[in-house]
């Protein structure tokens, strides 16, 4: 069991602390989702709120307490998609598709639109990483930098052990976005060969 | 940004961390703050009665979904050996409802926040709400005998 799928089996057993965890990783993953449908911020609002109240209906029966994360993003682009059409408005580019339609392809989708849910494949892999690792990547991709001994000091880690976590945790971002999205993979070896 | 992008060096992988934090949203903190206040409902959790359809995304007739006004939105909830049934008027924000099999007593509307509304049920199991305001909706018969209801319905929003 992962981080997240622990965090998924205390909250359901009523650990307020394990929700706000769980909240604090993919708060920013579901208001994305919800934005990138091209809602509003007063109905990215209403969906997130509609998101989080479900999770805690269903949060003592995931099928998959680690895929919480994948959960989230699904339940929360349906309701986007169904309050984009509440307001009358069209939906230009639903980058989550791929959510309920892991084998198609990317052939009809914009530059754009891949752009987006790159950024999102990232955010997501981002919020499912061990804490640790979340962490730190976050540090490191602040703008400025943070410092290593900064890092170090708010890790609890020794300066000297910060370089090559680092390394580790990016290769394990690597994989997870690999992993996550292979169509994505496929898509960027072909046409952005250097 | 991509996987190639990425292989070439740990730096270009976080340069481009950089700029993804940089184009994306957070989520404002009183979206955050509502997330964390949801756990309040976790024990009051009965059994779910899921939606079953919503006229907005699972009308076929594609006319259909474009409501003009005083169109209604239609939706159903189903579980627990019961069926919700629920017509949302546009015009007045009116929501008009039936528990099929009947439940005698009222049927609760509970909002996000915490606040509840209250109507009563007839005896075809009928129920009415005016001027529900948007945002996410739950209901929960509410029987006469004082017990709690043994179900409630999905969250959504409307």
């Amino acid at each position: 069991m992962d981080e997240v799928g622990d965090l998924v089996l205390r909250a359901a057993s009523g650990d307020p602390d394990a929700w706000s965890a769980l909240v604090e990783r993919f708060a920013d993953l579901v208001w994305s989702v919800a934005r990138s449908v091209g809602l509003s911020k007063p109905d990215a609002a209403d969906v997130s709120q509609t998101t989080w109240l479900r999770f805690c209906e269903h949060v003592g029966d995931l099928r998959d307490p680690s895929r919480a994360g994948s959960w989230l993003a699904t339940t929360a682009r349906r309701e986007a998609v169904r309050l984009s059409k509440l307001g009358a408005r069209h939906i230009v580019a639903d980058p989550w598709s791929w959510l309920e339609h892991a084998d198609a392809g990317l052939g009809e989708m914009g530059s754009d639109l891949v752009d987006k849910e790159r950024d999102m494949t990232v955010q997501y892999a981002l919020a499912v990483m061990p804490d640790r690792c979340r962490a730190l990547l976050l540090a490191a991709a602040e703008d400025p930098p943070v410092p290593y001994e900064r890092i170090a000091a708010r890790l609890g880690l020794a300066v000297g052990s910060v370089g090559p976590t680092r390394r580790r945790c990016l290769e394990q971002l690597r994989r997870l976005v690999e992993q996550l999205a292979p169509e994505l993979a496929e898509e960027a070896s072909s046409s952005v060969r250097p | 940004m991509t996987p190639d992008s990425w292989a070439r060096s740990d730096e270009a992988m976080l340069q481009e961390l950089m700029a993804l934090r940089s184009r994306t949203e957070a989520a404002p903190p009183g979206v955050v703050a509502a997330a964390v206040a949801a756990f309040r409902w976790r024990s009051l959790v009965a059994a779910v009665a899921g939606l079953e359809f919503d006229s907005l995304v699972d009308d076929d007739d594609q006319l259909a979904r474009v409501r003009g006004p005083g169109g209604e939105r239609r939706l159903r909830f189903v579980g627990a050996g019961r069926a919700i049934d629920v017509a949302l008027v546009d015009a007045n924000r009116g929501l008009a409802g039936r528990v099929d099999p009947p439940v005698l007593g009222s049927m609760v509307l509970r909002r996000a926040d915490g606040t509840t509304l209250s109507a009563p049920v007839d005896e075809h199991g009928q129920f009415f709400f005016e001027a529900v305001r948007r945002g996410p909706v739950s209901l929960r018969p509410a029987p006469a005998d004082g017990t709690l209801g043994d179900f409630e319905t999905e969250w959504v929003t409307i």
